[in-house]
């Protein structure tokens, strides 16, 4: 067990003091910033709906949809390909830990950063969405935002999103592992599965882990479901997506343990050495 | 060392004339860049496709000069719904569309640069994060500087290796577009209208080619792993467009045109583009009826203040990347 | 017994052969791997480490296979040739993370740490930053790491690379030291000069083939086609020539400088035992006797020059 302590604790610190760090900061807070800065232009709002609608759209628009998959990306390619570029893979293997163990503990130790880094940010654009609002007092444009308890959404999210970090994480993990190149796969990724595919109103939205982890929050946060109800979207299609009762858990696991079984097994099995030898 | 083994005998001769820096030295950068990220085969393709766009551009311009031919006819209807879905303007009811011919070749040059924004993306995520931060990694740096290699020089070579790249994609294919449609289909119109349309192609292409390019490089100068040279660029490309909607849905709409309305690159190149190709008055001078329109035929925001946005833009990125150049000549250690 | 044993292992980067049908052992003590650049010294030492995986054949290491074997594994300490180093830490943090890795903890590991550091002539240096040490002074942190967690084996992949002449002379005595200990050391370097000043058991690789192993002299005796070289430095070399050139055993006499006669004989042992004793036949004064090719750069340059 000390063996994958210490590792876990190194790597957790080297993520603490990368400037790395400085970047993921910079991307996480950029909702609240953009926040900040809407609420000093905007006209003070009166409408519970209209603060609803501006904070769930920050929550799910910027930070669901494309800071936690960024940051993701760049943690997860790198996971282990940073090693193998940076040649201490070699160090890591050849202690007393099995390859699987190295990866599996590296991936605990980055989940467990990115869900707090995660949390931190979705507790700080709270602050700044609904700092200063009491929404008791505000007129609701329909009866679920008259109930609105910002609150519980808050817990909902915080509830939900770590099961999107770990998700994605565990995705582009393998991504690092299955080809040498692996930027150009996760770009494409991103943008075309999750990005594209996951607002697209058609069914294949469901595949994707982005709608897995919206059909989560929906369960944890039921008014959640109008935010995804496209003018362009039927009621069948929505109650397909949305099915009544479906956490997306089943989803989020599967995902993730056949992401990381493959990990193990492509990193049990392959040499993943730093360099090409030279054809002469 | 017997004679045979001299260095004269090896026919070495001393350089005798004096080391200048060369004006050209950039070029040599640019070539060197250039042949290197082109070995790649992702990088060519990306190219490639880039190019196939052309084709596309072309079959448009086929379209309307066979509709111009058709006007009126019942086989035109296909070609008018074309139209209606590719351009997003309904010209059912226009009697002579060859009027209308320089404001719809725009309309498909629009069309092929709202496509090439997105390749742009990809291109730039391919050839752009490693033209300095792999010189980082390999600590090349020093062997640069070591030569008659000014930082000014290496960030312009650097800076013209990302534009290469990223003209392949927007401004040669759609170069290439015009001279091809106007070979096949006789042009926007008059020689004057042909080269107008060439020369707003020339710009906005050129502007689009150095904005990218300078936020590239500045990103690849902070840091010798490319992958979050990546991260940082496809952060900035997505999350601005996000954060975009956000504050058009959150604010009233008047807030939004000035600065607040010019968050995403995008959307700045967009609006700078379509005042270059002067949309707004060809719009109005055709005066299309309202129901015409499937879509907004102009984007949402002010010229100048996307103009000063991406200027600002470009300056900060490339002041930060002459800093770190110069930062990196005068260190021997390098980062 | 030995330490490493390799059956018939080859090892293939697509078309480029790295290691080719090589069956041999490592015993005990301190082995020399040798050979030329590209020669597959380093595909050697990543396969007893379970970085490679073998194309064909098997090598174990103490008896059991090494890939993803940590029971093997932290019997062996190993030492990378190129830079191996995390950002953000300081030559001490990164070997007590590395011994903690190896499962030591406490006052042990602590005490191992400081022993390993002062060992390697680290102490000055330790608690600074890596990314700001000379290529020496990473050597020498790398070095330590090796050692922190008392391997009974040391893989050493060009230990000497970067460090000064004292440092070298340091690290060769330190080598001796855990050699008499009882560490079993297979260590690659292209100064050959060192490597014979530490051990007389070389394995001399080229090309992926072994060409020769064993004792250094053992090897330089089998190579027939090679005359060997005896260098006599004495006052009257024509004099001492006249009499030898009648030897059958001797085959060639060349007068090199006007104090220095080179004998090339197969039969350096009997050439041996005859010119004693027409050297005092003769009453010449010689100052030394010695063999002019035995040495591991001659023996290297005669395997590598026939196998190229």
């Amino acid at each position: 067990m000390r063996p994958i302590a210490a590792l876990f604790t190194f790597t957790v610190r080297q993520m603490l003091f990368s400037r790395k760090l400085w970047m993921t900061l910079l991307l996480l807070a950029a909702p609240s910033a953009l926040i900040v800065t809407i609420r000093s232009v905007a006209p003070p709002v009166e409408d519970a709906g209209e603060l609803w609608d501006r904070y769930h759209g920050s929550v799910q628009f910027l930070l669901v949809m494309v800071i936690i998959p960024l940051v993701c990306m760049v943690y997860g390619v790198g996971l282990i390909g940073s090693e193998v570029e940076g040649h201490t893979l070699a160090h890591l293997i050849t202690r007393r830990m099995r390859r699987a163990t190295v990866l599996l503990v590296k991936f605990a130790a980055t989940a467990l950063v990115l869900v707090v880094l995660s949390e931190l940010a979705l507790a700080a654009l709270y602050a700044c969405a609904l700092a200063g609002y009491d929404v008791s007092s505000l007129t609701g444009a329909a009866p679920a935002h008259a109930h609105w308890s910002p609150g519980r959404d808050l817990l909902g999210y915080m509830a939900t999103i770590p099961a999107g970090v770990v998700g994605f994480l565990a995705v582009f993990t393998l991504i690092g592992l299955l080809t040498a190149q692996p930027l150009a796969l996760s770009v494409f990724y991103l943008i075309a599965m999750e990005v594209v595919m996951g607002n697209v109103p058609t069914g294949a939205q469901a595949y994707t882990l982005l709608h897995a982890q919206r059909v989560a929050m929906v369960y944890a946060i039921p008014e959640l479901s109008d935010l995804f109800h496209h003018a362009e979207i039927s009621a069948g299609l929505h109650d397909r997506l949305f099915p009544e009762g479906a956490t997306g858990l089943p989803q989020l696991l599967g995902v993730v343990l056949a992401a990381l079984v493959l990990s193990i097994v492509l990193v049990t099995v392959r040499e993943l050495m730093p360099t090409k030898v030279a054809r002469e | 060392m017997t004679t045979a083994h001299t260095v004269q005998s090896c026919r070495y001769s001393r350089w005798d004339g004096q080391l200048s820096r060369s004006r050209w030295t950039w070029l040599m950068i640019v070539c060197i860049g250039v042949r290197l990220a082109a070995k790649r085969s992702r990088t060519r393709g990306l190219v490639i496709a880039g190019g196939l766009l052309v084709l596309g551009s072309c079959g448009m311009f086929y379209a309307l000069s066979l509709l111009e031919t058709l006007v009126g006819t019942s086989q035109a209807r296909g070609l008018y719904d074309f139209i209606r879905v590719m351009l997003g303007v309904d010209v059912s009811g226009v009697a002579r569309l060859e009027e209308l011919r320089g404001l719809l070749w725009r309309c498909v040059f629009l069309l092929a640069v709202h496509i090439q924004m997105f390749w742009v993306v990809l291109m730039v995520a391919q050839a752009g994060p490693g033209v300095i931060a792999n010189d980082l990694k390999a600590r090349a740096l020093p062997i640069y500087f070591a030569k008659p290699v000014t930082p000014l020089t290496y960030l312009v070579g650097k800076w013209m290796t990302v534009v290469v790249f990223i003209a392949m994609v927007t401004l040669i294919p759609n170069l290439a577009s015009l001279l091809l449609g106007t070979w096949m289909t006789g042009g926007p119109g008059t020689w004057g209208e042909f080269l107008v349309l060439a020369g707003d192609l020339l710009v906005s292409g050129l502007g689009l080619c150095v904005v990218a390019g300078a936020i590239v490089i500045a990103l690849s100068s902070l840091t010798s792993d490319r992958r979050y040279v990546t991260g940082a660029w496809l952060a900035i490309c997505v999350l601005l467009v996000a954060a975009q909607a956000v504050v058009r849905d959150a604010l009233p709409a008047d807030s939004v045109r000035g600065f607040l309305g010019c968050i995403s690159l995008k959307d700045n190149v967009l609006v700078l583009t379509e005042w270059l190709f002067g949309m707004r008055e060809a719009w109005e001078t055709a005066a299309l009826p309202s129901e015409a329109f499937i879509r907004a035929p102009l984007s949402e925001g002010s010229p100048g203040c996307a103009a000063v946005v991406l200027a600002g833009w470009t300056v900060g990125a490339l002041l930060l990347c002459y800093r770190q150049v110069v930062r990196f000549s005068r260190s021997a250690a390098n980062v | 017994m030995s330490i490493i044993e390799l059956n018939a292992l080859s090892k293939w980067y697509g078309e480029v052969i790295g290691l080719n049908n090589v069956t041999t052992r490592v015993g005990h003590g301190i082995t020399g791997l040798v050979g030329p650049n590209g020669a597959g010294k380093s595909t050697l030492m990543g396969l007893a480490m379970g970085q490679l995986r073998p194309s064909k054949g098997a090598i174990t290491v103490f008896g059991d296979r090494v890939w993803d074997n940590p029971h093997v594994l932290t019997r062996i300490g190993y030492c990378p040739e190129g830079d191996a180093f995390w950002p953000n830490v300081t030559g001490r943090q990164f070997v007590t993370f590395l011994g903690r890795a190896s499962g030591m903890h406490g006052a042990a590991l602590k005490t191992a740490v400081h022993e390993v550091i002062e060992s390697t002539g680290m102490t000055p240096h330790a608690d600074r930053a890596i990314r700001g040490y000379s290529k020496g002074m990473r050597q020498r942190i790398k070095l330590a790491q090796t050692l922190v967690h008392r391997p009974q084996l040391l893989i050493l992949d060009e230990p000497f690379t970067g460090a000064d002449p004292v440092a070298r002379h340091h690290l060769a005595d330190l080598f001796r030291e855990l050699a008499e200990r009882g560490v079993d050391i297979l260590l690659s370097s292209h100064v050959l000069h060192e490597v014979e000043a530490l051990t007389r058991q070389i394995l001399m690789i080229d090309h992926g083939r072994i060409v020769a192993e064993g004792d250094l002299q053992t090897v330089r005796r089998e190579l027939h086609d090679r005359p060997h070289a005896i260098r006599v430095r004495l006052d009257q070399p024509r004099r001492l020539g006249r009499r030898l050139v009648d030897l059958e055993e001797v085959m060639s006499l060349r007068i090199a400088a006007a104090d220095t006669l080179i004998i090339e004989t197969a039969s350096p042992d009997r050439v041996h035992h005859q010119l004693s004793g027409i050297i005092l036949e003769e009453g010449i004064a010689v100052r030394e006797i010695a063999a002019a090719d035995e040495s591991l750069e001659a023996v290297f340059g005669y395997l590598t020059n026939r196998s190229a």
